[in-house]
């Protein structure tokens, strides 16, 4: 059996380079590919070249922002679950707003490591039947 | 060293530090004065010993700390030890340093939180978009965790500056700040 085959790509795009890196500990440590982008042109220039199952994405960013880059990845690569993630005061709002464009989730910084993977394993788990269903 | 197996009330009355006690079940069992004093001299109404009293304490930290408080609350007690631990509880005006000690009892916990330091915040800056911490993207650099922000030189200084809270900046990226990194993620 190729273990390559079910193993997952995660991509991560946060302006803040060690977010960046404590998440792609965390999803190496759990077998999967990680990618990290800076902003969300960064990132979406990776999900043009790469097979990406799941991006992880900062709204607060520099260039492309998170809300932008939601709208682009439900656009342009339907099949990627995304999670939103904000570090502002009061970041339900913005959180609220990350789902209206189209994330699966959203995560609240500070952050725990088991919430972030938590969160990602749930979505990274495979539901054929659900591919292609989401708006 | 031998533990009390209950705390007579009246030496926590008296206590000018703000002390409470808790249930078997980590429940807020009693508030001493200096608890109500220091609440309401920092507008915390919802903090009244009324307002708490048999509420889980865990509820009264962010999130991401309950689970190290709890563990701290079980060490204590499995090992029959009075531990310590540091902390900050800083308004926007004032910086100020306490040491909780947790006292297992027969049945809960006594808990003493003795201010260590008390001075106002040294930042001065207050202006949005002062030079000494605006990034060279336009963007101020926060800790999503102790909410202090990075200097844009190169001296990896992160300064407790109120006025970025107080205004509700949008034009602020979330990272952790080196000291948080190392507290909350150590196995990174």
């Amino acid at each position: 059996m190729d273990l390559l085959a079910n193993r997952r790509t995660v991509l991560i795009v946060d302006d803040e380079s060690v977010i960046c890196e404590l998440l792609s500990c965390l999803f190496e440590a759990h077998d999967c590919t990680a990618f990290t982008a800076k902003d969300g042109n960064a990132g979406l220039r990776i999900c043009g070249t790469r097979s990406v199952d799941l991006v992880i994405t900062d709204l607060s960013m520099p260039d492309k922002d998170g809300f932008e880059l939601v709208r682009a990845l439900r656009s342009e690569f339907p099949a990627i679950k995304i999670i939103a993630m904000s570090g502002m005061l009061r970041s339900e709002g913005f959180l609220k707003a990350a789902l209206a464009f189209g994330a699966h989730d959203t995560l609240a910084k500070p952050f725990t490591l088991i919430s972030v993977w938590s969160s990602a394993e749930a979505l990274l788990r495979p539901t054929s039947c659900l591919v292609g269903s989401l708006p | 060293m031998d533990l009390p197996q209950d705390i007579p009330l009246t030496v926590l009355e008296s206590n000018p530090s703000t002390c409470y006690m808790l249930g078997a079940g980590l429940e807020i069992t009693y508030c001493n004065p200096a608890w109500n004093r220091f609440a309401a001299e920092n507008g915390g109404v919802g903090l009244l010993a009324e307002s708490v009293l048999n509420r889980p304490v865990l509820q009264y930290f962010t999130p991401v700390m309950r689970d190290y408080y709890s563990d701290l609350f079980a060490r204590a007690r499995d090992k029959r030890q009075m531990l310590c631990q540091e902390y900050e509880c800083s308004s926007a005006e004032t910086f100020r340093s306490f040491q909780m000690q947790i006292y297992p009892l027969k049945d809960g916990f006594a808990i003493v939180n003795s201010l260590r330091a008390e001075r106002v915040h040294s930042s001065k800056a207050m202006l949005p978009f002062d030079h000494t911490y605006l990034q060279s993207n336009g963007l101020l650099r926060m800790c999503s965790n102790c909410r202090r922000t990075s200097r844009n030189d190169e001296s990896g200084r992160w300064d407790w500056v109120p006025g970025y809270l107080a205004h509700g900046l949008k034009n602020i990226t979330h990272g952790i700040c080196p000291v948080c990194l190392e507290y909350f993620y150590p196995m990174h």
